[in-house]
């Protein structure tokens, strides 16, 4: 699948939103690298005496109790976030790949093994599970990013596990086989590139859940810590408020965090739909 | 007697990722009342979309861009669902190859079938399940009523297509169309099927177009015969006159490749079938054709009788009939 | 017969999955940080009451004895004690498990109702107006987050238009619960036939289930409009319509086949609401399972955080059981 210019037209006709979300996600993305530096006000730093001032010129979005201007918040935000739910997915994606692999090619105990691990893993409550691992481990960034990568890790292994039982019955690996080909080369020339398609679409919607992850654990206080810029502690931060009526703390930070996850879970969903093997 | 189905420049084309594969180029047919009709092609022949663009269902990719069916005075193509609801199954009965896969898998056969002979007429529940074992005695199937509730996945290849005979043929329909009806069953059922086929189609009077990879098939049970070759009719005829003289040279290749043993080793006729997406202009067989002279490769051959009845579609065999 | 094999298999398989989930939530439990014994005895205490309580509790034992008294207990239904409600934590789980349940049962059943009409009905109306709709709402519920969706929501609804009761608790503060018989609120004012409560119960229902029904029916919806078009595009369809049968039952045929997956991902929704339901029941002051799960987890209350991710996997693993067996009794390709 060359990626020529008809393709990519036909891409474009037939799934319309994948334009939307890869460019909120390429927005997500430049957010993540200059957002800290380019907001007006310091992300990190409280003033106190301008608590909850509603929207202005000043401060776009307003400011929340404790007197941080929620724009430069918001915009500083994505640093955090997406670098969790990137590492954490690639995390995942780098464990769960070479165990879907095993699993799928060397049929026995040890792939049966695999799938049991995963299974258990996958039927922990992930919300609660992921809570007390943060936790356990201590909350900083680093842990939470080893939480996501394991929480998503079963996802992957399924899914390699699944394409290389697919792979496995067909002709040409067959033949491949008959030839002589040996175990290793087998998987890493012909199943492996096979394979790739799937995991690189599901990792858009990996991460876009990963960022709800994030945002949720933090919420709860067992996330992100304040001051680090992170939606969902900016949520939490402000829920009291929004009973009296301020709503800014609130309201923006989770329309970023819904855009956002959108942004992703459309790219996800197009790329899912392109590289679906069985539409061959 | 009467014509029953006329099929006049149908049209249908894929519109994928790979670009626009034209399936079928303009095809003309038709088909007399209780006349036994075979469409023979290869894969890529386009004859596989045929049957379901007759009846007005191809689905995306798929799509009819032009042409003609006109059934009874009306065009298929251009009637509303609800009319055409009514000619479909009642009227113009279908089967495709692999029933099981044309069965739903999670509920009975019987009442499958019941529901077909309810959807075309029977009102009563009874009577149509009466007309249900009826159907299954005639088709052949040992024990009737026992299988009335067993389910597609249950049944032999053979056994599910008897089924979907005895589901098509169950309203008494004015047209059959068999659409490859005996592709992977084994070589003794497929015989059984065709002779069943061939035998129900005669006792209700029944018009039928068989579509098939088999020519075999064709001589055994056809009166006429069409030829496809990418999404053509290259070669009409009625069967005798098409085997013993076999003017186009894809059929006179089509027909070499049955015979045995002398002519092993041989390749034919060289290349490839023909890619949809990507078909040579003039004559479709141009870049493969032993007789191909330079207006092959500039301009489509029209359908020219060469003899009374017989229908070729060559410029070099246009000529010399002339 | 194949299926009693089948549901035989998977009951055994039950026993394994329990014990494995014991295996890792006492690996878990372990990693927590701070000393148990020094937590329930206080700062004050002398450094004798906590060496006797770390003996009382057994954790001067090496590790796999302990493991095995773990497993013990565990079977007899002894979760231990939580030292920070001082009760045993099978009760505590069990007083607030029908908090949880109430809510999480009718918000699946809410997005149920929701999302299948609305997918079927986008599936056979592709590209019109409906499916459009439909699929944006599928796609923006998916990625919103439903704790912050509750707040917008008690902003607009409460804080607004004071068309709901205020997010503290499942019942009027002037109220006392009903009399108790399941523990859902809400089911027990309707056995005691009392109005008041009854009303004052699914008032207070309505908004954290409609919150989490509204986000949970999006991934429904998107399942259902995709095994609907998938369904209606298979051979079988296709073969119904040539053989001339009327819509009414070719739809039948399709959601037949198409309601399978869409089951299952109702099942894993439920199993995964009994955990994610949590910041919903933070927002709410819902006295749940989730809550108790926070407290626990965050004053490192061992037994307590053991206890709940126990049942609550367990639960999960029972959801899945049922699902698989509803697969096997409506698909008879398993049965057969």
């Amino acid at each position: 699948m060359g990626l020529n210019s008809r393709y990519l037209r036909y891409l474009v006709r037939t799934q319309p939103t994948a334009l939307v979300g890869a460019i909120i996600v390429t927005l997500a993305i430049v957010l993540a690298v200059v957002g800290p530096v380019i907001g007006p006000f310091d992300a990190r730093t409280a003033y106190p005496g301008n608590q909850l001032q509603p929207p202005s010129l000043r401060h776009l979005m307003g400011t929340d109790s404790n007197g941080m201007d929620v724009f430069s918040r918001v915009i500083a935000s994505p640093r955090t976030d997406l670098t969790i739910a990137i590492l954490g997915t690639l995390g995942a994606i780098v464990l769960g790949v070479p165990l879907g692999l095993i699993a799928g090619y060397y049929r026995g105990f040890l792939s049966e093994l695999l799938m049991r691990m995963s299974d258990i893993v996958q039927s922990f409550p992930v919300f609660l599970l992921g809570m007390a691992l943060v936790v356990v481990t201590g909350q900083e960034i680093k842990n939470v990013v080893y939480v996501v990568a394991t929480i998503n890790c079963p996802i992957y292994v399924r899914l390699v596990r699944s394409q290389v039982l697919f792979l496995r019955e067909r002709p040409f690996i067959e033949a491949a086989r008959a030839l002589g080909g040996r175990d290793r080369w087998l998987i890493r020339e012909h199943i492996l590139p096979n394979s790739i398609g799937p995991v690189v679409a599901n990792a858009s919607i990996t991460i876009g859940w990963a960022i709800l992850l994030t945002a949720g654990l933090s919420f709860i206080g067992a996330g992100v810590r304040v001051p680090t810029p992170e939606w969902g502690s900016m949520i939490a931060v402000g829920a009291k408020n929004v009973y009296t009526g301020e709503w800014w703390p609130s309201v923006f930070p989770g329309v970023a965090l819904a855009v956002t996850v959108l942004g992703f879970a459309l790219l996800g969903e197009a790329l899912v739909h392109v590289t679906d093997p069985t539409r061959r | 007697m009467s014509v029953l189905l006329d099929v006049r420049d149908l049209r249908i084309e894929f519109h994928t990722s790979e670009g626009i594969g034209r399936a079928v180029n303009g095809i003309d047919l038709s088909v007399d009342e209780r006349q036994i009709m075979g469409i023979v092609g290869e894969s890529g022949s386009g004859k596989s979309v045929i049957a379901s663009g007759l009846v007005n269902l191809v689905n995306p990719p798929g799509k009819i861009v032009s042409g003609t069916v006109m059934y009874r005075g009306r065009d298929l193509l251009r009637e509303p669902d609800r009319s055409l609801q009514r000619i479909r199954g009642r009227e113009i009965g279908l089967i495709v190859q692999n029933a099981k896969s044309a069965l739903n898998p999670l509920i009975p056969i019987g009442r499958q079938l019941a529901n077909a002979i309810r959807a075309h007429g029977t009102r009563d529940a009874q009577a149509a399940a009466d007309h249900a074992i009826l159907m299954l005695e005639k088709v052949g199937i040992p024990d009737p009523v026992m299988r009335l509730h067993s389910y597609p996945h249950q049944l032999s290849g053979g056994i599910a297509q008897r089924v979907m005979i005895a589901m098509a043929l169950s309203s008494n329909p004015r047209l059959l169309i068999a659409d490859e009806p005996t592709s992977g069953l084994d070589v003794t059922i497929q015989a059984q099927i065709l002779d069943l086929i061939h035998t129900l189609v005669h006792e209700l009077h029944s018009a039928t177009f068989l579509i098939t990879r088999d020519l075999g098939i064709i001589a055994q049970h056809c009166e006429s015969i069409a030829v496809l070759y990418a999404g053509l009719i290259i070669e009409q005829a009625p069967v005798r006159v098409f085997f013993r003289h076999p003017t186009h040279p894809y059929s006179e290749a089509l027909i070499k490749s049955v015979a045995t043993t002398r002519e092993r080793g041989r390749r034919l006729l060289p290349g490839t079938s023909p890619n949809i997406y990507d078909l040579p202009g003039g004559c479709p067989l141009n870049p493969r054709c032993p007789l191909v002279q330079p207006i092959c490769r500039e301009a489509m051959p029209g359908l020219q009788e060469t003899s009374p009845g017989h229908f070729v579609r060559c410029h070099v065999r246009a000529l010399e009939s002339n | 017969m194949r299926a009693r094999s089948y549901v035989f298999r998977r009951l055994i398989l039950l026993i394994p999955q329990v014990l494995g989930v014991t295996t890792v939530v006492f690996i878990l439990v372990r990693l927590l940080p701070g000393d148990p014994a020094y937590l329930i005895a206080g700062s004050l205490a002398t450094q004798d009451v906590i060496n006797s309580i770390r003996e009382h509790l057994g954790l001067n034992r090496p590790i796999w004895e302990q493991y095995l008294i773990y497993l013990g207990n565990v079977a007899r239904g002894d979760l231990g004690r939580s030292w920070l409600t001082s009760s045993q934590v099978l009760e505590d789980v069990l007083r607030r498990l029908p908090a949880t349940l109430e809510l999480i049962t009718l918000a699946l059943i809410l997005a149920f109702c929701i999302a299948l009409p609305l997918g079927m009905m986008t599936a056979l109306r592709p590209r019109g107006i409906a499916d459009r709709v439909a699929s944006g709402y599928g796609m923006l519920a998916v990625a919103m987050p439903d704790f912050w969706w509750a707040l917008i929501l008690v902003f607009v609804l409460f804080g607004k238009f004071q068309i709901v009761p205020a997010p503290i608790g499942r019942i009027d503060i002037a109220l006392s619960p009903p009399p108790h018989v399941t523990g859902m609120y809400v089911v027990d004012s309707l056995l005691d036939g009392d109005w008041r409560r009854l009303q004052s119960s699914v008032a207070h229902l309505m908004l954290p289930a409609f919150t989490l029904a509204f986000v949970y029916a999006g991934p429904i919806l998107k399942m259902t409009r995709a095994t609907m078009s998938q369904a209606l595009l298979g051979n079988f369809i296709m073969y119904a319509r040539a053989s001339g049968l009327p819509r009414s039952v070719v739809t039948r045929y399709a959601l037949r086949n198409a309601l399978l997956p869409v089951i299952t991902m109702t099942g894993i929704t439920y199993g995964y609401l009994i955990g994610g339901a949590v910041l919903i029941e933070q927002i709410f002051a819902w006295g749940g399972l989730g809550q108790y799960a926070v407290q626990a987890i965050t004053s490192s209350d061992y037994m307590a955080v053991s206890g709940v991710v126990l049942a609550t996997t367990v639960f999960s693993l029972l959801v899945y059981l049922a699902m698989d067996l509803l697969y096997l009794a409506v698909d008879p390709r398993i049965r057969y």
